[in-house]
């Protein structure tokens, strides 16, 4: 309705004027060749910044009459609820658009301005831009739903918190399933969570709920349901994170498989890390501590419980480097298609370059990066183009402009670029004392490995390049451990006979008090998970390798079906105790049964939640006694009227 | 059913542990001017807040303009004004947008006659409401509120912080505009003389719970005050009659409800008793709502004459 526009117009024009330039300058972070000629990977400063303004942006709009103190004024006009409840929210609307077309022209003025170049044929990041500010949405949504929802202020905050987790991880895991991602999947995420949040904001700004009363039914159901799924997902990411560091952690305290002398063992660090000591199989010490170069470790990939809370800004590019800097003054760009460019910082000039005179595009999957020359010029490096998939290599010939080609010494293969640091590539340069290595000059220079052997750049031409006595130990030591199990906690390892070496095998699991403990911890954040996604991990789950919030690799695949029974029975406690509270406070035999349920399905959390909402029902004083009639009355002048 | 504009039905309300309405009844009939007095926490902002549905009553009932106060539609507010006690409009808007917002969101809105009462109450259009004074945004309130030309009209203190002239001024410009209106007001106040100036019926709230719900010249007739210092070691009165036994250095300040010609010769036979009178509101008002009155529901005035010592 517009004319309940009229009273949020200030801060509408606020919002879209500052929010405009703060969010444009977050999206001037880097020059206008990397911005609008080849386009950014990320935008992390704007997307931080988007989502901020975007929670701002939600709880103004929702609480302007709130700060200025005309709530009641406002309430009072003959509007219907909806309208009310709907006007803030199309105000958001208004303001987000305005936002998605001010930042990107004003990010293409301010780029162009600090780098003196105004070409309109370059938008490379436009989308980059809008698809970074679409989180803009569902952040103000969240505002939106945070600050409407009939519930104590520390609550909201609470909803608030956990919403933002929520619907990152939500966002992020869909968006993002290969590490990159898509412009359009990104927005639509984005827009699909703002769309169902705004709903619900509309539906809680309805409600001017009384503090003193419980929820109204439907009240209890929406808002029930969200904080149930909000806490529910967040609480359980959060406690996820944790199993998997008390079960990681557990892990690492397992002894390592080692080969010492003659034989292979096991073995621990001490605590100061520089020796180790062998044990038994029983995971208990024996013999003396000993230098840890007297042992080699055995790598085996045991199964270990991945992080889950990576929720992070959207990348769109899988560039790793797409701008080197050449020894005149320049700068060498590279779009992810394979177009290159020259750029002269002192006179703003963009000149096409590519492989050959005729300035071919590069192949794709090249990047750019540097090789050292350890000849007579230290500080001397070229410029390199790198196709590790392809074999290619080409080198960047300052002097003609143009990419040629850099074939390996004796028909070798181009396979990566090593770095080795100085010191080690350079004996003379001498180790001192342990204190030594921060007083050193500790650059690390690069160096080409090809199939058969190390290359390293000497006076611009390509030399055989001994590796440090690092880089060969790793070689010496791949015999691996093959890990039978697919338990984070006990798994059996055998290791094959090699080098005259008789096999080893060995079954892990907790036998310390430190590998116990941890263990138990991680069982107990097991335990106290929701048994409805455990249930399902449980009897669904047979990936084990899955990443996902809800899967708990002690039971997954059924596993330790003790621990989801105990789980079902912990919540089937705090279903009970839920249900001895609220009849105890006089609660609805609707909010009785909503609560049981939940406590019963998502365990703890919800028993928790319950607690936090359902309070003491004040208003319900069974004695109500009546005062007494006044002492002075007139006969009523109202008269009776038949309905 | 009644004809009523507003009623309240037995209401309760807490706050926390704060018992604030305590079974308020009373009822405003149609084209009157009801007046709701109590002192500071009685709870008459509570109960014009649970009217127009900002709050709900936790036991018993309020309906305003035939309809429960829980559930009004926007065809009740549209016919209902309201004054603030902070007479809260938008900071970011001048005098003429806040005219043009009413008018946009209020159908019967009279954008006019809003402009000419501005006008000639001395506010300039183009005035920004923050820097009106407290006295001008108490007026401009007003014609906001009446503009619309509402059925009821509630105003919860709206003289409250305003100087004495200024108060004069907006009750001006209250009767000014309500004049030949047939509108019914329910205002709550501390200003007794501006309450007798304009209310037909009080309402004394005290405690959360009606005193005295009774026309203003029913009061004037009913209740009289008069000074009785008694002979030797008479008691003074007791009964539904008395409504306070003052003790005074010598004899009591009495004041009687519906005192019959009978009840003052006993009086005068027992002790010197001066001519009855009537009581201004002020007194009465005091008198039953003071701290250090019995109260006319916390202690029966037996018990309050039997720790006074009679006298």
């Amino acid at each position: 309705m517009n004319a309940l526009r009229m009273k949020d117009r200030p801060w509408m024009l606020g919002t879209i004027i500052a929010g405009g330039v703060g969010l444009g300058f977050a999206a001037s972070q880097h020059d206008f060749v990397t911005m609008f000629v080849l386009g950014p990977r990320r935008l992390e400063l704007l997307y931080y910044l988007a989502a901020s303004c975007g929670i701002v942006l939600g709880a103004l709009a929702i609480l302007w009459d709130d700060l200025l103190g005309t709530r009641e004024f406002l309430a009072q006009r003959p509007v219907t609820s909806d309208a009310m409840a709907r006007s803030p929210l199309q105000a958001c609307v208004v303001v987000l658009l305005s936002w998605m077309v001010i930042v990107p022209i004003f990010a293409w003025c301010m780029t162009a301005f600090w780098s003196g170049m105004y070409d309109l044929s370059y938008g490379a990041g436009f989308p980059e831009i809008l698809a970074t500010m679409m989180v803009a949405w569902p952040a103000c949504a969240i505002g939106c739903v945070a600050a409407a929802m009939p519930a104590p202020w520390w609550l909201r905050l609470l909803l608030a918190s956990t919403l933002t987790l929520s619907t990152a991880l939500l966002i992020s895991g869909v968006a993002a399933t290969d590490g990159v991602s898509s412009h359009l999947g990104f927005a639509f995420a984005c827009i699909a969570v703002a769309a169902v949040l705004f709903a619900i904001a509309g539906f809680f700004n309805k409600q001017r709920q009384d503090p003193d009363r419980p929820w109204p039914v439907p009240t209890r159901i929406v808002g029930g349901v969200v904080l149930v799924l909000a806490f529910g997902h967040s609480l359980t990411a959060l406690g996820r994170e944790a199993l998997s560091n008390a079960v990681n952690t557990a892990q690492w305290e397992y002894p390592q498989i080692v080969r010492l002398d003659d034989k292979v063992g096991l073995a621990v660090r001490t605590k100061n890390w520089r020796n180790w000591v062998e044990c038994d199989a029983d995971h208990a010490v024996i013999g003396e501590p000993r230098p840890r170069a007297d042992f080699v470790e055995i790598d085996y990939r045991a199964q270990r419980m991945r992080d889950v809370l990576e929720a992070e800004e959207p990348r769109f590019r899988d560039h790793f480097r797409d701008r080197v800097s050449l020894a005149n003054r320049s700068d060498l760009y590279m779009h992810q298609d394979g177009r290159v460019w020259v750029r002269d910082r002192r006179r703003h000039q963009l000149h096409v370059t590519g492989v050959g005179p005729q300035h071919e595009k590069l192949p794709k999957g090249m990047e750019l990066g540097y090789v050292d020359d350890v000849g007579k010029d230290p500080n001397q490096r070229s410029v390199i183009a790198e196709g590790a998939d392809s074999g290619r290599l080409l080198r960047f010939d300052e002097t003609a402009g143009h990419f040629v080609d850099l074939t390996l010494p004796d028909g070798d293969r181009f396979e990566s670029v090593g770095y080795v640091r100085e010191r080690e590539a350079k004996p003379n340069v001498g180790e001192v004392s342990p204190l030594a290595f921060l007083f050193v000059h500790d650059d690390s220079i690069s160096f080409i490995r090809g199939k058969n052997d190390s290359y390293a750049m000497k006076d611009g031409e390509l030399v055989a390049f001994e590796p440090p006595v690092r880089e060969k130990a790793t070689v010496a030591t791949s015999v691996r451990g093959e890990v039978i199990g697919k338990d984070p906690l006990s798994f059996v390892v055998e290791v094959p006979a090699h080098d005259g070496l008789a096999s080893f095998r060995h079954e892990f699991q907790p036998r310390t008090a430190t590998e116990r403990f941890y263990a138990g911890l991680g069982m107990t954040f097991s335990v106290i998970r929701p048994p409805l996604t455990q249930a399902s991990c449980s009897l669904l789950c047979d990936d084990e390798t899955a990443p996902g919030v809800f899967v708990d690799r002690l039971i997954a695949g059924g596993k330790r079906v003790w621990l989801l029974l105990l789980g079902f029975a912990v919540a089937g406690v705090g279903a009970w105790g839920i249900q001895r509270r609220l009849l105890r406070i006089g609660a609805s035999d609707h909010a009785r049964r909503f609560w049981v349920v939940a406590s019963a399905l998502v365990g703890p959390i919800a028993v928790l939640l319950a607690v936090l909402v359902e309070t003491p029902r004040r208003h319900a004083r069974p004695n109500v006694v009546p005062a007494p009639a006044p002492r002075i009355v007139s006969v009523s002048e109202c008269e009776e009227v038949v309905a | 059913m009644s004809s009523a504009v507003v009623t309240f039905d037995g209401v309760h309300r807490w706050f926390g542990k704060s018992h604030v309405l305590r079974g308020l009844s009373f009822e405003v009939a149609p084209g009157q001017v009801y007046a709701l007095l109590g002192r500071n926490g009685a709870g008459k902002t509570t109960a014009l807040r649970i009217l127009l549905g900002f709050l709900a009553p936790l036991a018993g009932s309020a309906h305003v303009l035939g309809r429960d106060c829980t559930d009004l539609l926007p065809e009740q507010r549209g016919r209902i004004g309201y004054v603030g006690e902070e007479h809260r409009l938008y900071p970011t808007m001048t005098v003429q947008q806040a005219v043009n917002f009413e008018a946009a969101t209020r159908s019967t809105f009279r954008k006019d006659f809003a402009l000419e009462a501005a006008k000639r109450c001395g506010l300039r259009s183009g005035q920004r409401v923050p820097f009106l004074s407290r006295g001008q945004r108490a007026q401009l309130s007003l014609i906001l509120a009446v503009a619309s030309g509402p059925d009821l009209l509630i105003c919860d203190d709206p003289a409250l912080g305003l100087d004495v002239v200024m108060r004069r001024e907006f009750l001006d410009v209250m009767i000014d505009l309500l004049a030949d209106t047939g509108c019914t007001v329910l205002f709550s106040s501390h200003f007794l003389s501006d309450v007798e100036r304009v209310a037909d019926r009080v309402g004394i709230l005290h405690e959360g719970a009606l005193l005295v719900d009774a026309r203003l010249d029913d009061l004037k007739q009913r209740v009289r005050k008069c000074i009785w210092v008694p002979n030797g070691d008479a008691k003074p009165p007791v009964g539904d009659n008395v409504l306070r036994v003052g003790a005074r250095r010598q004899g009591f300040d009495l004041t009687l409800l519906d005192a019959t010609e009978a009840m003052f010769a006993d009086l005068a036979k027992s002790g010197e008793l001066s001519p009855p009178e009537a009581p201004s509101l002020e007194d009465l008002f005091l008198d039953i709502t003071g701290p250090e009155q019995p109260g006319m529901l916390r202690e029966p005035i037996e018990q309050f004459l039997s720790k006074t010592g009679g006298a």
